[in-house]
Formats: C-alpha cells, structure tokens, sequence
C-alpha cells in the first residue's frame, strides 16, 4: 500500500485503512469455492447446475512444473481435475452479487469423488511419497560417537499449525480488455512473485498482470506463496470481463491457508565430558502435505531444520539427512521461523539434556559451545558473519538475576509448585540471495531486492521497493533511514510498496530480509540520488543481492504448571536479541515482542489435528487456538548490536527471532518445571494432555 | 438504528449478519471480519454503549439499537484518547485488530473502575493479536484508566 | 461462511412466539442471544427455514426472587445475571467463566441452556442446583428436571413446538464450590469442570453431558473422606470422551481432582456436606 504524504498508522487506528476485504469494485461479483471434502480421491464428473460456476476444466489453468533441484519433480495442479490430494483443495467455483448468493450456488454444485485408499501414493513421480532428499556429511562423525563420553539419542517433533494472520487471505480481479491488463489486488507478501506465476498459470505474458498489494492484516508466512485461489481469480476475472472477488473465510484459512512446520528430527550427538558437544547425527523428516507449491515450498522446512541444527555451536563434525514427504493435507509453507523452530526446539533441548547428565548448569553447558570467533565457518559450509554468544549469555545472565531465580525456584519447589526455567541460545539464517537460489535450482525467485528513488518535479522523494508492508513499518523505517542516513524531512518522503506496475521486481517479505536487503537497496538508492543531490528528476534504482546474515539472541522463560490440570503458564520472559544495528529500536522490539508470543503459542497451544479419515479437526478458532493476552507476559527486551560487516547498515533482520527462541526456552522450561515429576516432552505444542501424559500417566497430585 | 450518531432505516435481508451490513451497505469498513464465529473480536463493535461481535448479530437485531464503529471513535488528525494512546504505544502493527480492542476497552475504561495489568489482560482477552504480543494494548489501556 | 435464506419472525408476545412454533415446528428454530446459534448458521451446520427472534418478547426477560426460588426468564442476558445480587451463590461464581465479557453482553441464560454445549457453565449449574426448567408451547407449560432436560450436545429434550421459557433455582447463597481448568484465562472453553451445591456434584466438559456423581454424592452421605479420598472415588464414577485436544484420561483425572477442590471449597463455604 503506497504511503503518501499521511501516516497510514493514523488511519489504522481510525478504520480508515484499506484492506483486501474492504476493495469492492462497482459492478463486482462475489466469488465462493468448492473445496474437497476428501483428503484424497479422484474426479469423476462435476455438476456445476448454474451459469454462475466454473471449475477447472473449464478454466483450463496449467499445471506448473515445479523446480528446485534437489527436488522430485513433481507437478502443482491449481484447481485439479483428475484429482484432488487434500481436504480444502478447490475444484469448482460460483459466483453471485454477495458472498451469501455465491455459497447457495455453491451448494448446488456437485461434484463425484471416488476416495482413494489410504497408502495410495500422491503423485505419479514420487511413488514413496518422498518429494525432497538431501543428505550431507561432513565427515567425522562416526568416529566422534566412537569416542564420545556420552550420546544422546532423541526425537522431536515440531506441530503442524498455522500462521493465522488476524486477517486472511483476498484476491480482488479486473480484466481490462482495452489495454489487455489483469488486475489483481491480493493480500500477500510476493507481489512480483504472485505476478509471475499468476502469468505462467495462464499461459499470459507477466507484462498482463499487475499485482496490488492493500494493507495486509498480517502474513508470517501465510501469505508468502502463490495461491491457486490468486490463480483462479485472475482466469475468472479474463472470462467474465466484470470485477471478482473472494475473500477467504477462517475455516478456508485454516483448511487451505499454507500449514506451516509438522518436522520431527532425530538425534544423535556426541559429548565430550566437559560437556562439549563434537558431531550430530541427524535425520530430519517434514511432513510438507500434498504439494510443494510453486515454485518450490516443500525443500524449505526440511532443509532449513537440517541446517540449522546446532547453529550458534562450534561443532566439529555433522551428518544428517533430510526429507520432505507428501501427505493428504494442507501445504506446508513458509511460517514465522520456518525450519529453525523445529531445529533450535531439538537443539536446545538436547542442550539441557547434556548439562543435566553432566551436571553442568545449563547457561554453561551453552558457554562452553558457543561459537567464539567470528566469522566463523560451520561444518555443514554456513559462513556467521558476526556475533558475540558469550556476551548473549552473559547479559541474559544478569538481566534475569539467574541466580536469583534458581533460589526462587528452589523455594517454590519446596511448596510443592511446579516452576521451571528454561533458556536458549539460537541464531537464524536471514535474506537469502539469489546464488543461494541458483545453487538451490531455484529460478523463479529472483533472491534480489530493489529499491528506486525518485525525486519529482516538486521536489518530493519518492521510495519505491520491490517489499510488501504487512504490519512490520516499512514506510515509518525507509523515512527514519532517509532522515538519519541523508538528513531529508520525512514528510517530504513517500513510500510506495505493493504494486508491480511501480515498483521495481524483487523477491518480496519472507525470510526476515526487510532489514538486510530490502534495506540495503533503499540506503544505496537514497545515496545515489544524494549524489545528485536530490535534484527534481533523479530517478536512481539500486538492486541488492543480499548475502545470509546470522543475527541471534538468548532467551529465558520462566514457565508455572499448575497441578490439578497441568495448564503451563509463561510467567516471565527475558529476551536478548542481537539483529546488528538497529533503525528503529520501537520497531525491533514490536518483532521481537510479537514474535516471542507467537512462539509461546505455538509451543503450548497451537496445533492442526486431523481425524482417522483424514478430515481436519480443527478448523475453526474453537479449537485452533492462538494465545491470548493471559497467556503472554510483558517481555523484557535487552540489545546487543554486533554489526554484520557485510550489510551496508550492519542490521540483520528481526522478524521471525522472536518466534525462533521461544521454541528453545518455553521448551525447557516446561520440561524443567515437571522434570521434578520424572517427565521428557518431545512432542509440540506442551499441551496439558501431553504435560499430564508425560508425568507417567499418574493422576495429578492435589494440592492440599 | 442510530449509527455513528446518524440516523438508518430501511430493509435488509433478514440473514445478513450485522458486520456485513456495517461494511457492505453502509460502507464503514473499519469494522473487520476475522472468524464470523465470534472467537477472534475483530468486529466487536459498540452497541448501546456495550461491546458486542457484530458477527454474532444479524443486521435486523440491530433494529432500533445506537452503534457507535471505530469510524465513530475518531479521526485522521482527531483521534480519541484511546486512539492516540494505541498509537504512542504501538499497539498495534498490521492493525486489523485494533478497531475490536478499541470497542471492547471503550467499555472497560466506560465502566470507571481502574484495573491492574493483571486484570486487563483478562478483560482484554476476549479479543485476537496476532503481531504486538498484546503489552502495548495493555500499556495503552492501562494509561487511559488516569 | 455465510447464514443461509431463512424467514425471520420477531414476536412481541409469548404467544405469538408459541404460535410461531406451533405452526412450523420442525422448521422453525428460537433466536435467544444468539451467540452460539449465529456461527452454526454461518456454517450452515443448522438450516432452519424459519428464525424466530425472542429479543421483543419481555416476559422472558423477568427475573424474580419468591419463596427461596428464583425464577430466571430465558432471555436474561448473562450480563444481568452477573451482576444481580439477588442470584445464588453458586451461579454468582460461575457466571463470570461464561465466554468473555462481549459475549456475555448478548448471551442469555436460557439459549446457553438450550444449545447445550457440554462443556458450558449453565447446563452444569442448573444440574448441580437441581433447577426446573419451565418449557411452554401452546398446549401449555410443563416444568422438567435438569437431569431430563439435558440429553447430549445440542440436543435437550424440549419438543420442536416447545420454547425454554424460565428456570427455577434454589436461593442458595452457601455451600456451593465451582472450578474449571481452562488453557486461555477466564473466558475460554473448560477443559474439566466441576460444580457442587452441598452434596450435589457435577463435572462438566468431560463427556457428552454434565454428570452428577452419584457415587460420590452416596460417598458424601456416608460421611465422605479426605480431598483425595473424594477424587479417588470421582475418578471411579465419571464416563469422560476423548476430544480433540483432551484424552478422556485427562479429562476424568483432572475432573475428579476438580471435584475434590470444589467439595472442600463448599465446605469452607459453609456447606453440609
């Protein structure tokens, strides 16, 4: 949404704000699929028993060959008409003059399945159901485990749940005949790349298609990948000749929205007596559903959690295999974290493991194995450009009084109260750039960022990047940056984001890449036109091909589980946080802040459950449960600003840390807090049905 | 009915749910839809003075009622205390949320009690924030109570 | 996600509103507050061809207090209910844990009791109260117990003609106990409950309808024992389903681990048990 001359945030705050639901052009109809009801079954003949309703043989969309080069190749069938592999997947559509029309019509449409029997495998290419397999091995490890003082040996598995943007998904479509140009006003955050696999869907050249973006209710992942609902809109939108529209309902969004994470990870690692932990073994396994989705979903999960095993340690040696496999439900895509949750979840939790058999206290156990010399080089090739782990630790140390806490622990364990304190050290691989794609196979996205500066005649400066702004204050960020690093008034500063006919091509809002190339490319566009001295008619564009960047943070968690019905209660946190420099500390700290509560959700509420037969069980926000504000503390945020010498500010990126160590240190504090009770959770979220089992089955001690 | 102190009467189809009616025929779009379940409070809006999910109400038991919608509460350049305070604390960043905590805190600050922190996040836990990890919501809150 | 066609009836008298119901029965279904009804009409889970809105119908709004008895008419919203002094104890306490505020502004006592959830505080409180349920239609009232009136999710055994017009509850105002385990504060869904009223005990939101424990009601009259003796025997007695987030292990053990704190609670209260 461009941010020209006000503030957007005061229309925010007074209902003035425009979001995908609120665009409603004249004359525009309103658009209602029909989803499977089977997780896994063949079309045999569609009804459609109206003029207003499609589906996709009429449509006749390509299916889009998907490919990443590790990958099976396998194919991706917006709106499929042989088959259909999850429950949610649409196949038909109706239309009417309101959304209330188009569900009667849609119920009038019938479509005959034959269910397919369990087991049978869901696509042609991939017979095992495997559709990404990489193994790596950097030697060594075996004979590490040979000599190792201690193996630990465990299993963990990270939930499959959903992102569950406050707002959902929306597509608005307008086919312009004159000048042949598509439309398509969408609640995303990939404007160029919904642009061009919306062409390649087609069959259309790009130039047809123009993506808009309006404010976004939030993304965190969700809505960081091409939609078959984008797709068919867009079609709709070219055969109607008249506005259409779909705004996503909370049961599709939770049915049919992207599934983030459902990865367990097995370990084996090997520990010196000090406590020094030499070589992992390790398979990782996601469950990633029925597709890898254009152009490639199903290799990042997997691939992420594998990688960052172990990523803020100086391990000697690693091994480990890593998998995607197809399964009849939703997609698994990018969520808040993707792949470091699973990993920093097993890893710190192996952590505490090893400093309880040793006997060491578990900041120590962490201090011992920190990676100390920066840049450093890991195992498995990743390059850290910069940090300091022992100050994280240390600082952590002292703002938490640890000490002080362990006392207070101590004391309430002696009344019989189930407290536990749980820490983690973890950094996050941010801003991938395109060699990181290319040697992925990965060409469609481009891994750059871009930002053009335009002064006009007036005077104005004008900011135009290839980002989507969905909450995270990119406009209030590209004017401080304009202010401090050029001393230009920010009110004389427009932003303008989220439109592909402006704003010039680049990767999107995924990978906590704001701060690192998105940024970056903003800076040196501001400087090249400072170089001309802001004259009216500069027109400068600076495309940046970011490098990963590791910001990272050490957090404490102090969780209480109450003894009758084993609900755990987060009852204090602590975070320090290291992203490199920071532009605007409000900013950071609203990530770091919202990141830690989804992470505390995600850890002991949120979870996707399907049935027997396949049928998700939790669909609606009954039993689909974000956090509330009971169950998230008032954080306390601490700063450490290590400068990445290879971003041009020497920020990192901030968006998803939050999350990401919460997995770490909600993880252990719960396992602390019953560990009293002879109780090992490996399995997410800590729900009190887990907490409970895990304390040996007995019936809960009652306080007196 | 009474909207936003403006006076509406006419026909509306006897299933249409009151937030799809604030939107769709009156055009006041801050009112957002999250659930349609009544989970989330995103449509909580102000009716009689009460927060209530306008998602949870059909457009004909509206009838005869004084709604006050966010675009009731304030504007661009004229906001209302709590407006002002929501944006000083940030507390709020994507913004599809806020105009539900704005209705459901107009009643808790209307009630005169002072509440604790502690309490507040209770009262306030009847509706859904995805990205602020609710402790501005509550710090903006809380500082109205004065 | 969008309520279906449906003809819209708003009555201004009780008999009008009988009258309704006499004539469509099976099709037509009560709009009390509407909190529970709107969402499965959204989902389409219910599709009634008629909506009979009670929200003008005043004589269900009374509340009246008579010999011991309070009398509760069906549309009483829980926001009245909460905060009138003139309730028992026990629904004084357990009210407040009835959805969040904004709910409570709409919802009423008799569409919460007729929806019946099972894991919702009025059925539970009207079971441990041992309350009337005061039914109507236009063949005339008939007054049904608790226990007959619940029968499983959504389902009670008032007939398609037939409106819950009012409940009738004991005035007690000691010896009561209430507790719920909750994973989202106050408002949200029980995972286990438990209510008592003297030697009456319930738990709710275990199975597919609140129980009363009669073992352990005997248990109580034979002189009772320890918390953990009462939990013990409550464990024995409750018949728990799984749900979806919930074993039914979970939900018996944490139920009677609830009975056993409501018991003593009612006992500090002042209670005979």
């Amino acid at each position: 949404m461009p941010e020209v001359g006000t503030d957007n945030r005061e229309l925010l705050v007074t209902g003035r704000g425009r979001f995908i639901a609120d665009i409603a052009p004249d004359d525009c109809v309103d658009v209602c699929f029909v989803r499977s009801p089977l997780p896994h079954a063949v079309i045999r003949s569609v009804r459609l028993s109206s003029s207003q309703a499609t589906w996709g043989a009429e449509l006749g969309l390509q299916p889009l060959s998907l490919e990443a080069g590790a990958m099976v190749t396998t194919l991706w069938h917006p709106m499929p008409t042989e088959r259909v592999r999850y429950v949610g997947e649409p196949v038909a559509m109706s239309w009417g003059a309101s959304r209330y029309e188009a569900e009667d019509l849609a119920e009038a449409i019938s479509v005959d399945y034959a269910a397919l029997p369990p087991g049978t495998p869901l696509h042609d290419e991939a017979p095992d159901d495997v559709l990404f397999s990489r193994s790596f091995d950097s030697g060594g490890v075996d004979e590490a485990m040979a000599q190792a003082h201690l193996v630990v040996e465990r299993t963990f598995k990270a939930a499959r749940q959903s992102a569950l943007p406050l707002e959902g998904r929306g597509v608005v479509a307008d086919h312009d005949e004159t000048s042949g140009v598509t439309t398509l006003w969408t609640s995303t955050q990939l404007p160029h790349l919904v642009r061009r696999g919306v062409a390649h869907a087609l069959g259309a050249p790009e130039s047809s298609v123009r993506v808009m973006v309006p404010h976004v209710g939030g993304g965190f992942g969700l809505k960081a990948t091409l939609y078959v609902e984008e797709i068919a809109l867009a079609a709709l939108a070219r055969r109607l000749g008249t506005p259409v529209r779909w705004i996503e309902d909370r049961t599709e969004n939770l049915l049919a929205g992207t599934h983030g994470h459902d990865t367990r990870v097995s370990l084996r690692v090997a520990v010196g007596v000090d406590g020094r932990v030499h070589a992992i073994d390790a398979d990782v396994l996601a469950d990633v559903g029925a597709y890898s989705v254009w152009p490639g979903t199903a290799v990042i999960e997997p691939a992420i959690a594998a990688f960052s095993l172990f990523g803020p340690y100086a391990l000697e040696a690693v091994r480990f295999r890593a998998r995607a496999a197809a399964s009849s439900r939703s997609p698994v895509g990018p969520c808040r974290g993707i792949g470091h949750n699973a990993a920093v979840f097993a890893t710190e939790r192996v952590m505490d493991v090893v400093a309880a058999e040793l006997g060491i206290d578990p900041l120590e156990v962490r201090r011992r194995n920190a990676v100390r010399d920066f840049p450093w080089t890991s195992p498995t090739g990743r390059e850290l450009d910069s940090g300091d782990y022992l100050a994280l630790i240390r600082r952590l140390e002292e703002a938490s009084n640890y000490q002080g806490l362990l006392r207070e622990q101590a004391q309430a364990r002696s009344e019989g109260r189930l407290v536990g304190i749980g820490v983690s050290l973890f950094n996050e691989i941010t801003a991938s750039g395109s060699a990181d794609y290319r040697r992925r196979g990965v060409t469609s996205v481009p891994g750059t960022d871009a930002a053009r500066v335009v002064v006009t005649a007036e005077g104005r400066v004008e900011i135009y990047t290839s980002a989507a702004d969905a909450g995270q204050g990119h406009a209030e960020t590209y004017r401080t940056l304009a202010e401090r690093e050029l001393g230009l008034r920010p009110e004389e500063v427009d932003v303008i984001e989220g439109d592909t006919a402006l704003c010039p091509e680049g990767s999107g809002t995924f990978i906590s890449r704001g701060a690192v190339g998105v940024m970056e490319s903003v800076v040196e566009a501001l400087r090249k036109a400072a170089k001309e001295d802001f004259e009216p008619g500069t027109d400068v564009t600076h495309v940046h091909d970011p490098s990963q960047v590791y910001p990272s943070g050490a957090h404490l968690a102090v969780v209480e589980v109450d003894p009758v019905g084993h609900v755990p209660h987060v009852v204090r946190y602590v975070a320090i946080e290291d992203c490199g420099r920071m532009l605007d500390r409000d900013l950071v700290e609203g990530q770091v802040r919202g990141g830690i509560a989804m992470g505390i959700g995600e850890m002991l509420l949120e979870e996707h459950t399907y049935s027997e037969d396949g049928q998700l069980l939790t669909s609606s926000l009954r039993h689909y449960l974000p956090p509330l504000a009971p169950d998230v503390p008032a954080v306390e945020i601490h700063h450490l600003e290590s400068l990445s010498p290879i971003t041009a500010l020497g920020s990192k990126g901030v968006g998803e840390a939050g999350t990401i160590g919460a997995f770490g240190a909600i993880a252990n504090a719960v396992v602390d807090a019953v560990g009293p009770l002879g109780a090992e959770l490996t399995e997410l979220p800590y729900s009190p049905e887990r907490i409970l089992g895990a304390v040996r089955g007995e019936p809960p001690r009652v306080a007196s | 009915m009474t909207v936003n102190g403006s006076r509406w009467s006419g026909d509306v189809p006897a299933r249409q749910t009151l937030c799809d009616f604030l939107r769709d025929e009156l055009e006041l779009t801050g009112t957002h839809v999250g659930c349609e379940q009544g989970a989330c409070g995103a449509c909580t809006i102000l009716g009689d003075g009460e927060a209530v999910r306008s998602c949870l109400m059909l457009a004909v038991q509206a009838d005869g009622m004084e709604l006050t919608t966010i675009e009731g509460m304030g504007e661009p350049g004229n906001l209302s205390t709590l407006q002002a305070a929501f944006l000083r604390h940030r507390a709020f960043q994507c913004g599809f949320c806020t105009p539900g905590f704005l209705a459901s805190a107009a009643e808790i600050l209307g009630s005169g009690r002072r509440y604790s922190r502690r309490e507040l996040r209770d009262m306030l836990s009847g509706n859904v924030c995805r990205c602020t990890g609710y402790e501005p919501i509550v710090e903006a809150v809380f500082e109205c109570q004065r | 996600m969008k309520p279906p066609p449906f003809e819209y009836h708003r009555p201004e008298t009780l008999d009008e509103a009988l009258a309704i119901m006499a004539e469509h029965g099976d099709q037509a279904m009560p709009l009390a507050g509407g909190q529970s009804l709107i969402p499965l009409l959204a989902m389409r889970l219910v599709r009634p061809g008629r909506i009979v809105d009670l929200s003008r119908v005043g004589e269900l709004q009374q509340v009246s207090v008579a010999e011991g008895r309070v009398s509760i008419g069906a549309m009483a919203r829980q926001r009245d209910i909460e905060h009138d002094p003139r309730m028992p104890g026990l629904v004084r306490v357990a009210v407040p844990h009835i959805g969040h505020f904004q709910i409570r502004n709409r919802g009423t006592v008799g569409g919460s009791l007729s929806h019946m959830d099972p894991a919702a505080e009025w059925p539970a409180i009207a079971l441990a109260l041992d309350a009337v349920m005061v039914a109507a239609s236009v063949r005339g009232r008939r007054d049904i117990t608790a226990d007959a009136f619940m029968i499983g999710p959504q389902m009670t055994s008032l007939e398609p003609e037939e409106l819950l017009v009012e409940v009738v509850l004991p005035m007690r105002t000691e010896g009561f106990g209430f507790a719920e385990v909750t994973r989202r504060g106050l408002g949200d869904f029980a995972l286990a409950g438990a209510a008592c009223q003297d030697k009456a005990v319930v738990v709710f939101g275990v199975g597919l309808r609140p129980q009363r424990l009669r073992v352990v009601e005997d248990f109580l009259n034979r002189g009772g024992g320890t918390r953990a003796e009462i939990s013990a025997v409550a464990a024995s007695e409750i018949q728990a389903t799984d749900a979806i987030h919930t074993s039914s292990h979970y939900r018996r053990v944490v139920a009677a681990a609830l009975v056993g704190a409501v018991i003593e609670e009612s006992q500090a209260r002042g209670g005979v048990a």
